[in-house]
């Protein structure tokens, strides 16, 4: 299990069965785990094995997500224990495959992740594929909008340039968040502390809020410890 | 006490296990009809479509019938878990095949407004409305389990109903009646609220 900084250098953190032991003992309500490893290896096989431990170790629902291309696969994954499969790159390369799985497996288990940059020029955000390395500029907002309507039935917004860095949320991405119809919107990148992730849950239409860091790190600068932060109302 | 967990082939039941597990408590994982006949406790498992689960319950010879045999006869304690639970019930919208009958009472399907959202996914509440409650009774917190499901039960009788969460409505999310519960959230995929209601199931005496 890694953390990374902008979607770069990842750091070792640990093993991922462990990890997700420690989120059950502090009573984590959701889990999503991303294989970034595979999009690194062309033909690299989903783990299954690694995938159905941790659907039988964690005591809370589980999302999995790393180069799912096919229904087939996302079928799969779900038959293991896992409550919901994310979307990334193969989505955008083809849009059609949101339809064909949400069809196969149902929207309330199918997410569609999003991750984002700020376009300097025009001040909109921008799709960003393969884990955050540019490569297409599409509108991010046309972008969700077409998810849902292909049958995605939650979206996992990641603001790449703040991903990591503790530096804040950017209030555009919980505005973007805010606009999307009718599906839940997890807000991701840049949560800086428990007062901040407050503040950003109590916003109108926001009901759920990603965090990395937060959860890895003691504070920042601080060595790995994984943890999850103190209970809030 | 062991608990046995009815393997059918619907869902996947190694949380269930795990959970039980960190509980201190033994389980067997079972299909065998002789194996089910000799359990203390039993917990039918269940994910998916209610046909689906009817034909695979069924497709396992004289499995029905030893299920029926232990709760009806032997009168021992069964846990329902979602599709489980439903399946207790003499029939589903869901589906054109019977269920086991068990509980009297159909299962319908949610008419929400929105088409969209026609599916209770995610986090809720559980309401006892001060009824007695065996199963999740002392708990310090509010109880809140994950929910995945369309469909809900509808007891033929009032008395059955345990407890209610509100999705549009207010439907019945725990069921019981005498040795057999049914409830509706997944106790295996909400921790600490879940472990609670294992640790009562498993205390219930046999």
């Amino acid at each position: 299990m890694v953390k990374t900084r902008k979607f770069k250098s990842p750091k070792y953190i640990g093993d991922p069965v462990n990890s997700s032991r420690i989120f059950n003992e502090l009573f984590a309500d959701e889990l999503i785990i991303v294989d970034i490893g595979r999009a690194h290896r062309k033909n690299a096989e989903i783990d299954y094995q690694l995938i159905e431990s941790l659907a039988s170790e964690c005591f809370m629902p589980l999302t999995y997500g790393g180069k799912i291309t096919r229904v087939e696969e996302a079928s799969k994954i779900i038959r293991l224990g896992v409550e919901k499969i994310a979307l990334n790159s193969a989505a955008l390369s083809d849009p059609a495959l949101i339809s064909a799985i949400s069809k196969e497996i149902g929207s309330s288990s199918t997410v569609v992740s999003v991750d984002v940059k700020v376009n300097p020029i025009t001040k909109r955000f921008v799709v960003y594929q393969q884990s955050g390395r540019p490569q297409a500029h599409r509108d991010a907002a046309q972008w969700i909008n077409e998810c849902v309507s292909r049958g995605a039935g939650e979206i996992l917004l990641t603001d790449v340039s703040r991903e990591g860095t503790w530096s804040g949320m950017r209030e555009e991405l919980i505005q973007l968040a805010r606009v999307v119809p009718k599906v839940p919107v997890i807000v991701n990148g840049g949560i800086s502390s428990i007062n901040e992730a407050e503040k950003v849950l109590r916003v109108p239409g926001i009901n759920a809020l990603g965090i990395g860091n937060l959860a890895c790190f003691q504070k920042q600068g601080m060595g790995v410890l994984v943890n999850y932060p103190e209970e809030f109302q | 006490m062991t608990v046995t967990i009815v393997d059918y082939g619907v869902g996947n039941i190694g949380s269930i296990v795990n959970m039980l597990k960190s509980l201190g408590k033994d389980s067997r994982v079972s299909n065998n009809p002789k194996e089910i006949e000799l359990a203390e406790k039993l917990i039918l498992p269940g994910v998916g479509a209610f046909d689906q689960g009817v034909e695979k319950l069924h497709r396992i010879p004289f499995l029905v019938e030893s299920i029926k045999n232990k709760v009806e006869i032997d009168k021992k304690p069964l846990l329902g878990i979602c599709l489980g639970m439903q399946l207790l019930m003499d029939k589903s919208e869901e589906g054109d095949l019977p269920g086991l009958g068990l509980i009297p009472g159909k299962v319908a399907k949610f008419g929400m407004k929105d088409d969209l959202i026609n599916i209770h996914m995610g986090w809720n509440t559980v309401n006892t409305g001060g009824r007695n409650n065996k199963l999740i009774d002392g708990f310090s917190e509010e109880m809140r389990f994950y929910f995945v499901h369309g469909y809900y039960v509808i007891p033929k009788n009032d008395e059955s109903i345990l407890a209610t969460t509100d999705f549009g409505k207010n439907f019945c999310s725990v069921v019981n009646q005498k040795n057999l519960w049914g409830v509706q959230f997944h106790p295996e995929k909400s921790h600490k609220f879940g472990k609670f209601l294992l640790q009562n199931f498993c205390d219930l005496e046999c």
